[in-house]
């Protein structure tokens, strides 16, 4: 087992423990006299990616777990559209108090119909993004994704080279893991960030995306993503240009990144993996405690990555099924 | 035109108009060009720019349909949208600068139209991702619950299975919206029959009903709009392509303008070309006629000029320029005319100075006389050569404008006098002033005997000219001639007076021989009558002296060897100097003989030795020297006697051979042995020259002549004796003389020796006397000077002639030679000296015995 591995399954302990810890001091008589949510609503932004997927289903699992089978679950996606997300938010006013799991199209703009959730009783939980006035924000430690990835990724380039960003919608998410990243090749003199292009945080416009990069910087030694499906599409724009030899790095470590890692000798280097199911489930854990405590002192939460490289591929484990979580999460 | 200016500038005055034109016709084509291109850019560029940028603007507009209609995400499809506008402001902006309004609107209109179907687009596009993920919501939540339903242990997995492949159904995609309608209706109904027959939890079948039902919805909904991007694709081509077809029409029409625009320009461009052209031809014509009159100007300045220079080197050919002209050049050529003969005239005047000039350079330079011309101010101006010589002045002491009083203190390094004509002595100074106002005449005489001769002239303007003649030669020829006219004469005198003394003497001589001869005399008186004859003898001898001096006496030249003869008499020279003189022989033994009376030439050089003794009388040295010279008369025989006693001066030299001319006191020099030496030397045929300078010491050279120059009948002569006269008893002697006191002795003596005589006293009387009494007559005497017309000479020729046996005898105090210079005395005729000795007589008369 490599250094990093070892890390790696020391965190994924620890953090298991932490929440089972968690679990067990809390007395079964709080469940049974705390009034459940008959309602968990889930408001991403695209179910097209795995990611909202992996999170959507492992909020609706948790809550089912711990609220029972009464509960209704109900998923909706904005298409990134703030307006929809909106309406969708506003919908929510009609019914009782409920856990609502919000993953922001835009962290600030929804900021009224949030607080207004809240006035009614809801517990408005912000996942993957912050959302302004949210009482609870569990995200990824975006920061230290960036940082991580694009450490590795200089390293990877003997500390020397152009380096190119590939951009996204502007979320918190992604802006953190922009700074992370450039705060990591601060510290590389040799390395350059010569050029930024956004890549819709999607296949298609990663591929786009790093077309132009390419035919800009022509001597392009490596490539930062803000996410996975954007890597994935330069990754094949790059091999399609015969430029294998490019280095990507990219936030997110979905198991398709793992999958390419794993079978292709492509350009990709490394993704700083999330854990979207550890998300997904600790936003109802936090938000079922915040109403059994009556404490509703707004909590952020910040999951550590953890990069995965073609060497620790194998033992990855994997957003859908990480037994660990689902074991840690399974019981209420 | 006859004049050149105004030709001239006629010329220059059309080119510049031409070159005016030319400018004026090539800006207005230039202008119009210019115009018509600014039209075009202004106008047809711009259009062309605008659709360019339409065309471009609307096929990236279209490009973004599909682009649009595929967008995968909300946000994406804002982004787009967003491009979309912004794409579109852009065209509208663009369509703003359209000039074509009716154009503009067309296209505004068309944009607006396919800006409506993008807009259209967008919102179902939209719609249709919402859709998307409202289907995408539901088909998660069916698949969680079908995860549910089957769940291991499960008998409701038969039954779900519809469900599963509804929830696969989903994910259609429908392209064919009647057909969609009809075939999710029957998934539907199908699939909620089949929720029918599953025992399900309470609650769990309406919430599965009803995501059945609104996902059937979303489906219907899907594919109509589905169905409406499908028309809005179309439309949006559609739209596209009218917009591109509008815009091919507009190009269409700004081709045409660009090619009529194109026409104007070459239209234009024609039209400058053709004024370019004739501006041209007209420029080109003006500038071939200012070529042919340059070119018939310049030939004829350059035959005017080439006269010139012809003449400029010399030439001095007389030729006409022909150059027919009415202009300057005319004007030039026969100014150029009377220029060239004012300047041949010139040449020839300035040669005519020229070689004037050199005559007179020349005859300056070249004539014996000295020049020399000062200023009136006394300043010199000019000089010649002979000038420098004759004063024997350096040419660099001498310079123009130096002052007579320098030029004369040079000449005064000199010692002289000057002299007027009649030797009066002059002071330089006051004549200087006199100079410059009237002409005048001098000498200057040096004491080393340089004689100058000033002819100074007043110029009229002032200053005056002097000629410098070199008089020395002259005076010195002038004495000379003066010496020996002097010399003549007095040998005339002398020789007259002698003559007529000698006469005296003879009868004086013949009575005194005669009363000796008487028998009645004393003792005493006869001792008396001695003594007078003594003293006539004396007489005689100076009258002989005389005679010598006025070269009357009669020589007996012989050979004679000079140097053996001077070393014969040196005792006798030694003898007669005084003791403290030495007396040095410069003899050349080698010397020829000379013809000369050895006699007199003792008598001669015994004078001088006597003369140089005196000169010396503190002592010195008393040369005499003998040399054969080529001097003066070629085969000479020199003699010098040279003392180094005190000298003469010059005044002393011009008289020294003058009879009785003496230094000595009274009563110690007879003066007469320089003349002796003299006439003796000038009667041999000899010269004499006298040089002394005082304190020096005096040379007498004698240049006597050598034998062969009288020939020897001469010498033979001399020996002979006159042939004597033999006369019968009854034959008388015919005395002829001029003088009574001469024909008394000579016929009381012819009587005392035994001879009849008659006397008749002139030639006439003689010869009427002799053809009467010829038969008595037995000869004639008689003297050859009978003071008429017919000498005694011509009567014995006469005689002769007419008597040939008479004999005649001539008798005269002139020596032979003399006479026969004179007298044309032949050498046959008998000749005896006056006065006649009774002695001679006897010898010559002799009785028949």
């Amino acid at each position: 087992m490599s250094p990093d591995q070892k890390r790696f399954s020391q965190r994924v302990s620890l953090v298991a423990a932490v929440l089972l810890l968690v679990l067990l001091a809390s007395p079964v008589h709080l469940v049974a006299q705390t009034p459940m949510p008959s309602r968990v609503t889930i408001l991403v932004n695209d179910l097209g990616n795995d990611y909202f997927q992996v999170l959507s289903r492992s909020v609706r699992r948790t809550a089912l777990e711990w609220f029972g089978n009464h509960v209704r679950v109900t998923v909706v996606s904005s298409g990134y559209d703030v307006e929809r997300q909106r309406q969708q938010l506003n919908s929510l006013m009609a019914v009782e108090p409920s856990l609502v799991v919000l993953s922001a199209a835009d962290p600030n703009a929804l900021s009224a119909e949030v607080q207004a959730l809240q006035a009614l009783g809801h517990i408005v939980i912000a996942v993957d993004v912050q959302a302004s006035g949210a009482l609870i924000t569990i995200t990824t430690d975006n920061w230290d994704a960036g940082y991580r990835a694009c450490q590795h990724l200089a390293r990877a380039l003997n500390a020397k080279g152009k380096v190119a960003l590939l951009d996204g919608p502007p979320v918190s998410s992604i802006s953190e893991r922009l700074e992370g990243c450039q705060a990591a090749l601060y510290y590389f003199t040799n390395v350059e960030v010569v050029d930024r292009e956004n890549s819709g945080a999607s296949y298609v416009g990663g591929i786009e995306a790093m077309s132009r990069l390419m035919s800009r910087n022509p001597d392009l030694d490596g490539v930062f993503s803000i996410n996975d499906p954007a890597a994935l599409g330069a990754s094949a724009a790059a091999t399609l240009q015969g430029r294998t030899d490019l280095l990507i790095a990219s936030v997110d470590g979905s198991p398709a990144f793992a999958a390419a890692l794993r079978e292709s000798e492509g350009p990709l280097l490394t993704s700083a993996a999330q854990f979207p199911q550890l998300m997904g489930a600790r936003a109802i854990v936090f938000g079922l405690q915040m109403l059994r405590t009556g404490n509703y002192t707004p909590q952020e939460h910040r999951i550590p990555v953890q990069l995965i490289t073609r060497d620790n591929t194998d033992e990855f484990c994997e957003w859908q099924n990480c037994a660990g979580i689902d074991q840690n999460t399974s019981v209420p | 035109m006859t004049n050149l200016r105004q030709r001239s500038r006629v010329t220059i005055l059309m080119m510049a108009a031409l070159t005016l034109g030319l400018g004026i016709v090539g800006w207005w084509a230039l202008q119009q060009t210019e115009r018509t291109a600014n039209e075009v850019q202004s106008q047809t560029l711009v259009n062309v720019s605008v659709i360019l940028g339409l065309a471009e603007r609307a096929a990236q507009i279209a490009a973004l349909g599909p682009y649009i209609g595929e967008s995968a995400v909300p946000f994406q499809l804002q982004a787009e949208r967003r491009e979309l506008e912004d794409r579109f402001d852009l065209l509208r902006n663009r369509v703003l600068t359209i000039t074509d309004l009716a154009f503009r609107t067309e296209m505004q209109q068309k944009i607006q139209s396919l800006n409506d179907r993008f807009q259209q687009l967008t919102d179902v596009v939209e719609v249709e991702l919402f859709i998307r993920e409202d289907i995408r919501a539901i088909q998660f939540e069916l698949s969680e619950w079908l995860r549910q339903l089957m769940q291991p242990g499960n008998d409701r997995i038969q039954s779900s299975n519809s469900l599963a492949v509804y929830t696969q159904f989903l994910q259609a995609d429908f392209t064919q919206p009647y057909q969609a309608e009809h075939q999710i209706e029957t998934v539907r109904q199908a699939t909620l029959n089949s929720l029918e027959a599953i025992t399900l939890e309470p609650g769990v079948l309406p919430i599965l009903r009803e995501l059945v039902n609104s996902s059937a919805d979303k489906l219907q909904e899907r594919a109509r709009v589905n169905a409406q991007k499908t028309l809005l694709f179309a439309s949006i081509r559609a739209e596209s392509e009218r917009l591109t077809e509008s815009v091919q029409g507009f190009v269409a029409r700004v081709q045409e303008d660009i090619a009529s625009q194109r026409e104007q320009i070459t239209a234009a461009v024609q039209r400058g070309r053709l004024g370019i052209m004739l501006v041209s031809l007209l420029a080109f014509l003006s500038l071939l006629e200012g070529f042919w009159f340059m070119s018939r100007m310049t030939r004829d300045l350059k035959t005017v000029t080439d006269e010139m220079t012809q003449l400029a080197d010399g030439s001095t050919e007389e030729r006409e320029l022909v150059i027919e002209r009415k202009d300057e050049i005319g004007d030039l050529v026969r100014s150029f005319g009377v220029f060239r003969r004012a300047s041949l005239d010139l040449v020839r005047l300035s040669g005519d100075l020229e070689s004037q000039k050199r005559l007179l350079e020349t005859v300056f330079n070249t004539i014996n006389d000295g020049l020399s011309v000062f200023s009136s101010d006394q300043h010199l101006l000019a000089w010649n050569e002979r000038y420098l010589e004759l004063f024997e002045l350096h040419g660099q002491d001498i310079y123009i404008g130096m002052p007579l009083r320098d030029v004369q203190q040079l000449m005064n390094q000199y010692p002289h006098k000057n002299y007027s004509l009649d030797r009066q002595l002059l002071d330089m100074d006051s004549i200087n002033d006199l100079r410059a106002r009237e002409a005048h005449l001098f000498e200057r005489q040096y004491d080393s005997g340089k004689v100058i001769e000033f002819r100074s002239q007043p110029m009229t303007d002032g200053g005056f000219v002097t000629l410098y003649t070199d008089m020395t030669d002259r005076r010195a020829i002038e004495s000379q001639l003066q010496q020996s006219q002097k010399m003549e004469a007095l040998g005339q005198l002398i020789g007259g007076v002698s003559h007529d003394f000698n006469n005296l003497l003879a009868a004086l001589v013949g009575n005194l021989q005669l009363l000796h001869t008487s028998d009645r005399l004393t003792d005493k008186d006869r001792t008396y009558a001695e003594r007078a004859m003594g003293i006539a003898e004396r007489g005689t001898h100076l009258v002989e002296r005389l005679l010598a001096f006025a070269r009357r006496q009669h020589l007996h030249p012989e050979r004679v060897d000079v140097p053996a003869l001077i070393e014969g008499m040196v005792d006798l020279i030694e003898y007669s100097v005084a003791p403290n003189v030495d007396v040095v022989l410069d003899l050349d033994d080698d010397a020829p003989e000379t013809w000369i009376d050895p006699s007199q030439l003792e008598n001669a050089l015994l004078n001088l030795a006597i003369n140089a003794s005196a000169a010396m009388p503190d002592g010195g040295q008393l040369t005499l020297k003998v040399r054969a010279t080529g001097h003066q008369v070629t085969d000479k025989i020199e003699v010098q006697v040279s003392d180094t006693g005190s000298g003469m001066s010059p005044e002393v030299m011009r008289r020294v051979w003058e009879p009785f001319f003496t230094t000595k006191a009274v009563g110690q020099g007879s003066g007469l042995g320089l003349s002796l030496v003299y006439g003796f030397v000038r009667q041999s045929g000899g010269d004499v020259l006298l040089e002394s300078q005082p304190g020096k010491g005096t040379r007498v050279r004698l240049f006597l002549p050598r034998p062969g120059l009288n020939g020897p009948e001469q010498e033979d002569r001399a020996e002979v004796p006159v042939p004597p006269v033999v006369l019968s008893p009854r034959e008388t002697v015919l005395l002829v003389d001029d003088d009574a006191s001469v024909l008394q002795p000579l016929h009381d003596a012819m009587h005392y020796l035994g001879f009849g005589t008659r006397a008749v006293s002139s030639a006439e009387a003689a010869l009427a006397w002799v053809t009467e009494h010829y038969e008595t007559l037995g000869a004639v005497l008689t003297d050859v000077n009978l003071g008429g017309e017919i000498s005694g000479v011509d009567l014995a020729n006469q005689l002769e002639l007419d008597f040939p046996d008479l004999p005649v005898v001539l008798t005269s105090g002139l020596p032979r030679e003399h006479l026969e210079q004179y007298f044309r005395l032949q050498p046959h005729h008998r000749l005896l000296a006056k006065p006649v000795r009774l002695a001679q007589l006897n010898e010559v008369f002799q009785r028949e015995s």
